[in-house]
This record gives structure tokens, C-alpha cells and sequence, in this order.
């Protein structure tokens, strides 16, 4: 009995340690397998698409953002194209409804800040007062526009031998403009022998390793192909310059660090040419110059030493090099403020060759070379002048008379045309100096009689 | 998984070592540079003599282009720039004009000068067929035109050797040595005549010396025989028998030897050439 007790007692308490009553009955789900847990395999991580997807679209956000911010600190301006109305380079009819309902979508205008200033993209116009415009808001093309791309009559001309130029006279307007470079490219080829030659020349020493090669086996052999050492390309860029101010007769001074440009001038009616002078380094020419109004044009080198730093910081006589005055728009003037460095260094030489230049134009014109003068690092078309009352006609090369510059060639053409006679002169150049035979840039090896 | 990361790793380093390598040979070349200026300043000062000179760390690459030299120097199947004879002479631009050809404008000179240079140097492959080989190719040339139209004519052929060029030992600590003779070294006389003749001279006197190099070596190379002009002025003709030819050679040949390469071999190879009679 006492036994009996002792284990009634004990399976009170075992009952109670299981929290269950001491008399209950066994639970008959006891005997049923208890499920099993499945535990997560920890050596194995779970890959979530979602999560992968998220966490790589916001780094590659991340990224994207950083990249757009600092190209946007590099080149102001670029992500904020402005949206003109259309209007340009289509036919001059009556302006309908259906014509402007099927009028071609709007062209962008595309103003991108450098180093040196800024770069007036393709259509773009440069003006006076900076308004944005295309430049179909100032001019037409007229449906008798000249088929082709030539020009009607090609005159050659050669720079001033002397520092002097016709200076203004009282009652005419002293306009300029001035930059360094130009995107548009022409259908006109100028350039020299010695161009040509130099070109040539620098081929056979940059290839010297390439013919020891080839002599010795170890590229495979070709005989002489010219072409490989390069061509001179020559080609002129264009510049459109639509002149309004009808008030007084111009007197156009257009300049250019660079050169191998053709103003194309585009006069409004009742606008009146005095004069134009032409300040380039290399060559230079004039479309649509009105017949019997006079020009000149001085070479920079012939009168200005090659520019290092500081050359040009002296004013002094002739001194016609055209630097820009630099501007707070300037990526470089922007950079400067911060730091000093190069880009410090490229504003002083701007400010310092501005005032030089300025101190000639100012003897030679009369007027300070601010003065009705529009400026950029690189433009297609600018604007001299209001905007006109109403569009007038654009006039390209093709159908106007040229003047370029003289030159040992002048080509006109397309592409094409440009490209084959041009290897026609590289050709014929080279023969010329390797004696009339071209295998003899590559002679070949000399045996002895004993082998 | 950290075995995967541990075999990345061994990896990247095998892979980035080379470039840890050139970076520290770039970081001695450039301590080089200042050691070299100091030296040279105290050479100024007298503080130091020439042999005191800092040498400069080889490139770990080095090894590579010796050995590929080494094995175009010997090899006999083809021409390459191991060995050459070279030209460095003073001429006038109508020498390069054909017999009746107009002077052409003076900015096309420099490129028909350049142009016309390696058919000018042709013209001495049958003195090269002559002496040192039996295969001649100009492989390289360059002219520089003086404002007075003086034109500096320089240029290599290569040749394929008919003389025996022995065979390198197959030895460690072996390099291939070089050592020059010259016809301007003190007591080698009046220079000879620059022509034709006196060039096949020289290049036989050029075999005959290596011949002997390579009986005490082994092997023997002419890596280089170099030919100039040299016009003599009036006082210096007075040396001279008369109506002796202004134009005078100057010819140096380069014996390439492959030897051990210590302080005393290379002197003891120096001195052997320097012993050499005058051609």
C-alpha cells in the first residue's frame, strides 16, 4: 500500500511538473508522430528576386544620379535643352493652317558651356542680346535655291603684307564677330603644297618602325600604299553671318584665332556693306560679299609670334591675335575662383591678350573690340544686328560668288569629290618625291651571288 | 567558402604581382634619377670620379629582351637589327636628284629627302654583299635637312653573315658583351679616303678581328659597323698627302661577344680590341 502511495505521489507530481491533472486521463493524440520542424538551412541563404531587384536598382540609381551631377558640374547647361518653335529652313509660302499643322517637329537649341566659353551647337544662332533662337526665326530658304553645293564664281586673294587696314569712317558702324572655332563643314577644300607635304613627311617618320618591320618579315609584306602615312584633309568650315542693322553702313570686322573658315554673309534688305576685314590664322575666305564692296585680311602669324604663356600679356603694335574677354559663365573662370592652376592660368592669359588686342582694335577701328561684337569659343550662324522685322532669304555658297584665300589647291565638291582628288595630289606629290616610283619606299632585299 | 575566397585571392596576387614589380622597379628607376643628378654634381665639384657612377636598375624585363636579342644575335635563318651596318653621312640634296631632275620647291625637300633616302642607302648593299654578308635590306632611315639644305642622310642594313659567328656556351652568368674599335682611337693614323674601297676594307679588317675573338671565345658578332663622312678643312688636309679627297671615312666596328660577363672578362675584352692593328 505505502508503495501504491509513494507512487500515486509521484505521479501527482510528475503530473504537476506536466501541468496536467494528477487523475487525467492519457491524452490520445500523445500517441500520434509529432510533426516535425522543418529548420531554414542556414548554409544556404534564401535568394529573393524582389530583394535583389531592389537593392541593385537603387545602387545603379545611386550611380546614375552621381554621374548625371557631376557631368552637369563638368558642362553646365547640358541636361536643360530649350525647345524653339519650328519655322526655319522650310519653303517662304502663305502660311496656312495645314502648313502649320504639318509643320516637322521643333529643333533644339543646343548652347553647351567649355572651358573657354560657350559652344553654340548646329541652327543655333549667336546674337547680340543672348536670346535663344534657331536660325530659321531670322531667315528662309528659298525654293529656288541653287541645286548642288558649288559656288557660282570662285576669286582668290591674299593677306595684307603690311599691318594696315582701311580704318572706318565717320557714319559707319563698326561690328564684329569673333571665335574660335566653327562645327559646320563645307563643301570647299583649300590648302598647299607644303601642307601636303608636311602631312606626307610626318607619315614616313611616324611609320619607320612599321617599314623595319615589314622589310625584316615580321609583318606581312605590302608593297607601298602611300595612304597609309596619312592625307591632308584641308577642308573649310562655314560660318553664316546674318547682318539687320540697317541704321549705318557696316563696317564688319571678323576674326578668328583659328582659320580654314568661309564667312558666309546673309544681308537683310536695306542693309548696307562698307567694308569687311577678315583676322584668321591660316585660310580664310567670303560667300556673298555684295559686288563692289571692298575687304582685306590680315594673317596673324605674319605680324604675332606663336602663343606660349605670357607672349602675349604686352600690348604693342599689331598685336591682332583676337583673344575673347573671359566671362563668369566660363567653366575655366568658375574653376579659377576656387583654385589657382591651370585653369587660373588660361583666364589670365585670356584677360591679359584681351587687353592687348583690345589696345589695336581700339587704334585700328576706333571703337573698343567690345563694342557691337558677339563672341564665342565656337558658333554656326550669328546674328549682327535686331531681330529683322520679318525673315529674309538665306543664301548658302552654293550659287554665291567665293573668295578664298590663295591657295596652291581649291576643290569644291562633295565628300566624295573631295576625298578623290585629293589621294589624286597625295598620290602624284609622292611618286613625284620618291622619283616616279613608288616600290622604291620599300626596295627590296639585295641578294649576293653565292646564294 | 572561405577556400574560394582564399583561391581568389592567391589569384588576384599572382595576377597583380608583375605590376607590383614594374611599380617598384618604376619607384627605383625615378630614385635613380636623383642619385644620378647628386653624382653629377659632385663629378662637377671633383668630389667623385666616373666609376663611381650609379648604375641603373634593370628593368625586370630585362631578362626578356636579352634573351630574345640574344637568340636574333645567332640566328642565322634570317636578317634582323642585331646586325647591321649602319651609315650617319653628309651629303647634298642633288646627290639625291636623279641625272637631269629639277630642284624642286623648297617645302617638298625634307619629304623627298625622307622619301628618297632608304633607295640611296641601297646603294651600298653590294659593298655589304661584298665583305659581311650575302643578303642585304635597308631597314630603317632618316634624314634631317638643314636650312642651307644640307642633308644628314642615317640609316641601317641588315645582313645575313657569311662569316662564322661560333656558338654561344650554354652558361650561367654568360652575357653578350660588347666592345668598339675605331678608326678616330688615338694612333689608328690619317683616315682613309671615303669611298667604296675603303669600306670593303674595313668590313674585311672587321671579320678578320672577330675571327679571332671568336677562336679565344667562341664566338664572335660584328653587331654593328658603323660608317660616316667626315669633310676635312683646308688646315686639316695638311696632314694629308696632296690632292688628297677631302671626304674622309670614319668607320667603328662592334664586336658582341657572348662571355662571362664580370669586371675583369669585360676589361680583359676591351683590351684585347684595343689591341687590334689598324685596318
Amino acid at each position: 500500500m505505502s508503495s501504491n502511495n509513494n507512487q500515486n505521489s509521484f505521479q501527482e507530481r510528475l503530473a504537476r511538473l506536466e501541468g496536467k491533472k494528477p487523475n487525467a486521463k492519457p491524452d490520445p493524440k500523445a500517441s500520434e508522430p509529432k510533426p516535425t520542424l522543418e529548420r531554414p538551412d542556414y548554409s544556404k541563404p534564401k535568394i529573393s528576386m524582389v530583394r535583389q531587384i531592389q537593392v541593385w536598382g537603387f545602387v545603379i540609381i545611386v550611380l546614375l544620379l552621381a554621374g548625371a551631377y557631376l557631368l552637369n558640374t563638368a558642362m553646365p547647361g547640358i541636361f536643360s535643352p530649350k525647345v524653339a518653335s519650328l519655322e526655319s529652313a522650310g519653303t517662304e509660302t502663305e502660311t496656312t493652317a495645314n502648313e502649320v499643322e504639318n509643320a516637322a517637329p521643333p529643333i533644339a537649341i543646343s548652347i553647351v558651356q567649355s572651358d573657354q566659353g560657350a559652344i553654340y551647337g548646329a541652327r543655333t544662332v549667336l546674337g547680340f542680346d543672348g536670346a535663344d533662337a534657331v536660325v530659321g526665326d531670322f531667315v528662309f530658304r528659298s525654293q529656288d535655291a541653287p541645286e548642288g553645293k558649288n559656288p557660282t564664281t570662285t576669286a582668290e586673294f591674299e593677306f595684307n603684307s603690311a599691318c594696315e587696314l582701311r580704318r572706318p569712317v565717320s557714319g559707319e558702324n563698326v561690328m564684329g564677330v569673333r571665335l574660335a572655332a566653327t562645327g559646320q563643314v563645307s563643301d570647299v577644300a583649300a590648302f598647299d603644297k607644303g601642307e601636303m607635304a608636311r602631312k606626307l613627311l610626318s607619315g614616313l617618320q611616324v611609320s619607320t618602325e612599321f617599314r623595319r618591320s615589314i622589310r625584316l618579315g615580321e609583318t606581312e609584306e605590302r608593297k607601298s600604299d602611300y595612304t597609309q602615312l596619312g592625307q591632308f584633309d584641308g577642308s573649310m568650315n562655314v560660318v553664316d553671318v546674318l547682318l539687320t542693322d540697317a541704321s549705318e553702313p557696316v563696317y564688319l570686322v571678323l576674326q578668328t584665332r583659328g582659320g580654314r573658315i568661309i564667312w558666309n554673309l546673309h544681308m537683310a534688305p536695306g542693309v548696307t556693306l562698307a567694308h569687311v576685314v577678315m583676322i584668321a590664322q591660316g585660310k580664310v575666305g567670303l560667300s556673298g560679299l555684295p559686288n563692289g564692296t571692298t575687304f582685306e585680311a590680315l594673317r596673324i602669324s605674319d605680324f604675332v609670334e606663336p602663343h606660349f604663356f605670357g607672349a602675349d600679356d604686352e600690348p604693342r603694335d599689331c598685336m591682332i591675335r583676337p583673344w575673347r574677354k573671359p566671362q563668369p559663365n566660363w567653366i575655366a573662370w568658375q574653376k579659377a575662383q576656387n583654385s589657382p592652376g591651370l585653369q587660373a592660368n588660361m583666364i589670365e592669359t585670356f584677360t591679359k591678350g584681351y587687353a592687348a588686342y583690345d589696345r589695336w582694335y581700339q587704334g585700328a577701328f576706333g571703337v573698343s573690340a567690345s563694342t557691337n561684337t558677339v563672341a564665342a569659343q565656337s558658333a554656326d550662324h550669328v546674328l549682327l544686328g535686331p531681330k529683322p522685322p520679318e525673315k529674309f532669304q538665306y543664301r548658302p555658297i552654293a550659287g554665291n560668288d567665293l573668295v578664298v584665300i590663295k591657295s596652291d589647291f581649291l576643290i569644291v565638291g562633295d565628300l566624295a569629290t573631295r576625298r578623290a582628288q585629293t589621294a589624286q595630289l597625295h598620290s602624284e606629290m609622292m611618286q613625284a618625291a620618291l622619283g616616279g616610283d613608288l616600290t622604291t619606299l620599300w626596295p627590296d632585299a639585295m641578294q649576293g651571288e653565292s646564294q | 567558402m572561405m577556400k574560394w575566397y582564399l583561391g581568389a585571392g592567391l589569384v588576384a596576387l599572382l595576377l597583380i604581382s608583375p605590376f607590383i614589380y614594374l611599380n617598384v622597379w618604376g619607384v627605383r628607376a625615378t630614385l635613380w634619377m636623383g642619385a644620378d643628378e647628386q653624382f653629377q654634381a659632385d663629378l662637377a665639384a671633383g668630389k667623385t670620379t666616373a666609376d663611381q657612377a650609379p648604375e641603373f636598375p634593370t628593368s625586370p624585363l630585362q631578362w626578356l629582351q636579352d634573351r630574345s636579342e640574344l637568340k636574333a644575335a645567332f640566328n642565322l635563318e634570317g636578317m634582323n637589327k642585331e646586325r647591321v651596318v649602319s651609315f650617319a653621312i653628309d651629303l647634298t640634296f642633288d646627290e639625291l636628284l636623279a641625272d637631269g631632275e629639277d630642284m624642286p620647291d623648297a617645302e617638298l625637300i625634307p619629304l623627298y629627302a625622307e622619301a628618297r633616302a632608304p633607295q640611296y642607302l641601297m646603294q651600298f648593299c653590294p659593298e655589304i654583299l661584298n665583305s659581311v654578308g650575302n643578303k642585304c635590306i635597308v631597314i630603317s632611315s632618316h634624314v634631317s635637312v638643314a636650312k642651307d639644305g644640307a642633308v644628314r642622310l642615317s640609316g641601317d642594313l641588315a645582313y645575313l653573315p657569311t662569316y662564322d659567328l661560333g656558338v654561344p656556351a650554354d652558361e650561367s652568368g654568360y652575357d653578350l658583351l660588347t666592345s668598339i674599335e675605331s678608326n678616330t682611337d688615338k694612333g689608328q693614323g690619317l683616315l682613309p679616303e671615303f669611298n667604296p674601297t675603303t669600306r670593303v676594307e674595313f668590313m674585311d679588317h672587321a671579320v678578320g678581328n672577330c675571327a679571332k675573338l671568336r677562336a679565344e671565345y667562341g664566338n664572335c658578332i660584328l653587331s654593328d659597323i658603323r660608317f660616316g663622312n667626315d669633310t676635312l678643312s683646308d688646315y686639316e688636309l695638311r696632314s694629308y698627302p696632296e690632292n688628297a679627297a677631302p671626304v674622309r671615312l670614319k668607320a667603328s666596328a662592334w664586336y658582341s661577344v657572348y662571355m662571362l660577363d664580370s669586371p675583369e672578362t669585360l676589361q680583359k675584352f676591351h683590351d684585347t680590341v684595343k689591341g687590334f692593328e689598324p685596318s
